[in-house]
């Protein structure tokens, strides 16, 4: 059953559609939540939230449309929500996005299971020393895949915004490794 | 995406979230809490459908094809095979019959039907969905030397179905189908199920459909967009193949996009279809057998023809740099990482301007490359003579602005040792995007087949408003409207609507005039319905119907629970729908009435006749149809409109003479409307504006509700915006309500 036909069984009373979209989507929009929350539980409440929500609203979906952007884009909100209502976005800024961001560019150049998996620990821990607003623009910039226009959309700027947002980490970027290259 | 970033967040994650991890029976125990759309009891056989696994499976164009209904298109060449009579099983109250199928040199292909006993629908409760253990297993057919053909695709309606597997040996004729997991069937039934199928050669008079095969006209590929700024490898042939067959009555087309050598890839855009009047024609969808093609349409079989297919798509074409060009560039004899170097050379590659703006050496042993080129330049492919790529590499091109002149774009290569002094890039070629092409061919379909008929030449009934010929609102209105409100004029009744609430799982609802005054809050629930003499609200809540007096503010639960409920003309009796089946409930007592199930798939309320006695409703078989039903005596009548919304969801007007509807527009949706004959048929709200499927007539019938739908930026619902619109004057106007309008009463 594709997403297609998953919806329009879902549209059509049909729960054998949710329940396709839910295990075809579900680990990933759980780490997402949980890399926005950093608590399981609460990921796994916004997931089924977002998922109901979808199910409340899909009558009116338009099935043209792909589901999996729309789906994240409920999970991620969702979870922000949730967040939010239990005032777990108070967490002090100690590392900026654009640090963050740095950290995952290694991503690309580390070579070896042991580096790898320390650059995951320094990026978790910078993760948490994050907002959950902030999170969020990892979440959908590197976990999900958006696009700079549904980044825009999604955080509600402009592309231009965005733009210069990866610009100034790029920049950033590369004087972090720069500098650490130094002895 | 930056892969190995998303691997590492992914990683990160998994040390909490494991790959099993599984919420659908928390979403479902929920949803079982608040059973507002549990699917009743129909058997509806879920079958793991597999996404299209076929992709090796290619019926050669000119090749004798026919489709055979209902199955499929069928290869005879080679020894077609078909099932020498259907198979049916009877277990506590399931029927489940195998009915048709045939195998051929491509596939094996079986269609199901699955029945419950009457005693067993409505008002059983459904099994619990948490009860029912999750099944991944899928259908397989199980050969007589032990081996099985797995299903490679499958799928259908729930009461109808098509399993298609791989062909069946050249020598075998017996085969057991196993079903191992049937869904919803009422409590105590069997969920897995076998079948001994016997299969033998077609009889010589078995007869398919022909399928025709269509051929554009020479050279007729033309670019929509920009030129770029060379002329570009564009396609002059289409490449897409189109065969057409008639069935039943419709006219399915279908084909494949070729992808030819590997240097070009195809994206088809769109496909629109108009009459020979140049209307647009509805497209439907198409009946069960072409899911292996890459592309098929269906449109009903009474158009004036020669219809006018156009095709749209983009192509991204590899450009070979011929003979490849060099670009030196010096970085010393120990670079520095993080050391930049500004280069900024321009080259011409295959014609498009492309300029290195700088290197930097990056990680220990990588570089980072940042190039400017145009923006239909999607990728360059390059390689640095000095050193060996490891990793890294492929550019990805930033998407450009609208508008913008350049894209900039940066790639970093990976080397086992970086190289140093001067290193030269050898630049091979380019992918360029293509601008949009189009093509068009005119069809007619071959003598012998059915020509058009009274539904697309009628005229309008006698006494009917003159239909205004242009459409009414298209997104360029719906915009001045949104950005400069007219002053509403004055409209009859109350309007009940819908508001999502954060955190809430059902939205509140509201009653208040068109112009926003007298709001009131009736409380949560969805599919609203306004009484006849709009005293009453009958809405849907997480425990049930709920009835509210509109006049003294009070609420009183009603057993049972549906969706889209319609008010009958007298007020005692509501039409609604639950999955399949629709149903009418008497207010005074909640007796419930089971008024006819879907066959193919769901069944739509769509309005009550003056009498009382008759309803409307749409089915879908193949795109939704305009049905009536006699209540009393349970006969059916086709009435001929058709439409596509997925929903089905249409609306009588209240002289019975009009119904509103969505309908699929190409690719998206325009609100129309049609006599319930099918005639008259015209476009009220173009697809170009974010309609809703709901609508709604004012009581007078001059007015429909439009409601429009904008995606908010950071939120999870878009702002949604109701606005009027006069079908016959086409006068438009914003209302002053922030919602969903489902129902607007005296």
């Amino acid at each position: 059953m594709d997403d297609r036909e998953a919806v329009a069984r879902l549209q059509a009373g049909d729960l054998s559609g949710l329940e396709t979209l839910v295990r075809r989507y579900q680990v990933r929009a759980l780490r997402a939540a949980f890399l926005i929350s950093g608590e399981r539980e609460l990921a796994e409440e916004a997931v089924q939230e977002a998922f109901l929500r979808f199910y409340r609203g899909v009558r009116r979906f338009d099935p043209s449309r792909p589901v999996a952007p729309y789906l994240y884009r409920i999970v991620v909100n969702t979870t922000l929500n949730m967040v939010r209502r239990e005032r777990r976005d108070l967490s002090l800024e100690q590392m900026s996005l654009q640090q963050a961001e740095a950290l995952l560019a290694q991503a690309e150049t580390v070579e070896g299971e042991v580096e790898r998996a320390l650059l995951a620990a320094q990026i978790e821990k910078a993760l948490a020393a994050l907002s959950p607003r902030q999170r969020a623009v990892i979440v959908r910039r590197y976990y999900l895949g958006m696009s700079e226009q549904e980044m825009a959309d999604a955080m509600g700027v402009s592309r231009g915004t965005i733009k210069r947002l990866l610009h100034n980490a790029r920049g950033r970027l590369r004087r972090i490794l720069g500098e650490e290259q130094r002895p | 995406m930056n892969r190995a970033a998303f691997q590492l967040l992914d990683a990160i994650a998994r040390q909490h979230i494991p790959d099993d991890a599984d919420v659908y029976p928390q979403i479902a125990a929920r949803l079982q809490r608040a059973p507002r759309r549990r699917v009743r009891l129909q058997a509806v056989l879920l079958l793991a459908a597999l996404l299209l696994l076929l992709a090796g499976v290619v019926y050669a164009a000119g090749r004798s094809l026919g489709y055979w209904p209902g199955l499929g298109v069928v290869a005879p060449e080679g020894g077609l095979r078909v099932l020498t009579k259907p198979v049916a099983q009877t277990r506590a109250g399931v029927t489940v019959s195998i009915e048709k199928g045939f195998g051929d040199a491509e596939q094996t292909v079986l269609v199901y039907r699955v029945s419950v006993a009457s005693d067993h629908v409505w008002p059983t409760p459904a099994t619990p969905l948490a009860e029912q253990p999750a099944c991944t297993e899928t259908p397989s057919l199980r050969l007589p030397d032990g081996h099985t053909l797995a299903m490679r695709q499958g799928g259908g309606s729930g009461a109808a179905g098509r399993l298609v597997f791989p062909p069946l040996p050249p020598k075998v004729s017996q085969a057991v189908l196993n079903l191992p997991c049937l869904w919803n069937l009422p409590p105590g039934a069997p969920r897995h199920w076998q079948f001994t199928l016997q299969f033998a050669p077609a009889p010589p008079n078995l007869t398919l459909e022909p399928i025709t095969q269509i051929t554009f006209p020479t050279a007729t590929a033309s670019g929509t967009g920009a030129p770029p700024s060379t002329p570009a490898a564009a396609t002059n042939t289409p490449p897409f193949t189109v065969q057409a067959v008639h069935t039943g009555n419709l006219f399915v087309l279908f084909g494949r996009t070729q992808q030819s050598d590997g240097q070009r890839f195809v994206m088809l855009e769109r496909i629109t279809v108009t009459d020979a009047h140049g209307q647009p024609v509805t497209l439907l969808p198409p009946p069960q057998g072409f899911e292996n093609y890459d592309w098929q349409i269906a449109f009903a079989q009474d158009v004036a023809f020669p219809v006018k297919i156009t095709f749209r798509w983009q192509e991204q074409a590899f450009q070979p740099v011929k003979p490849p060009v060099e670009l030196a560039v010096n970085v010393g004899a120990d670079p520095k990482p993080g050391q930049t170097w500004q280069v900024n050379k321009t080259l011409t590659l295959a014609g498009h301007p492309v300029t290195l703006e700088s290197v930097q050496a990056a990680g220990d042993e990588a570089y980072a490359f940042t190039f400017r080129a145009s923006p239909e330049v999607q990728d360059i492919a390059f390689e640095v003579e000095e050193g060996k790529a490891v990793g890294g590499g492929g550019t990805g091109a930033v998407l450009p602005r609208e508008g913008a002149k350049f894209s900039v774009m940066e790639t970093t290569v990976q080397f086992a040792q970086r190289p140093t002094g001067t290193i030269h890039l050898k630049f091979l070629g380019l992918t360029v995007r293509l601008p949009e092409q189009e093509a068009s061919l005119r069809w007619s379909p071959p003598e012998g087949t059915p020509q058009p008929t009274a539904a697309s030449t009628a005229t309008p009934a006698a006494g009917a408003p003159s239909p205004t010929p242009a459409v009414c609102l298209d997104a360029a209105k719906w915009e001045e409207l949104l950005a400069s409100p007219p002053p509403l004029p004055p409209l009859p009744g109350k309007m009940v609507y819908d508001r999502y609430q954060e955190g809430h799982r059902l939205p509140g609802l509201y009653v208040a005039h068109p112009d926003g005054s007298a709001k009131q809050r009736i409380g949560e629930g969805a599919w609203p319905a306004l009484s006849p003499d709009g005293e009453h609200l009958l809405y849907s809540t997480a425990d049930g119907w709920m009835l509210a007096d509109l006049t003294t503010g009070t609420a009183r639960p009603l057993p049972g629970d549906g969706y889209h409920p319609v008010w009958s003309p007298d007020g005692e009796r509501v039409l609604f729908a639950d999955g399949r089946a629709m149903y009418v409930m008497r207010l005074r007592d909640g007796k419930v009435s089971l008024v006819t199930q879907g066959i193919a798939g769901p069944v739509e309320p769509v309005g009550w006749r003056k009498d009382g006695q008759r309803v409307l409703y749409a089915a879908l078989e193949a795109g939704f149809h305009l049905r009536e039903r006699d209540l009393r005596d349970g006969t059916r009548k086709d009435l001929g409109l058709t439409f596509n919304n997925k929903a089905g969801y249409a609306v009588l007007s209240p002289d019975e003479k009009w119904v509103a509807f969505a309908d699929l527009q190409g690719t998206t949706w325009g609100l129309l409307i049609a006599h319930p004959d099918g005639s008259a048929r015209r476009l009220i709200v173009a697809s170009d504006v974010p309609v809703a499927f709901i609508t709604a007539w004012s009581p007078d019938g001059q007015w429909l509700v439009v409601n429009t739908t904008t995606p908010m930026p950071g939120q999870a619902m878009p702002k949604r915006r109701p606005f009027v619109v006069n079908p016959f004057t086409c006068a438009a106007y914003p209302l002053p309500l922030e919602g969903m309008v489902d129902g607007w009463g005296p």
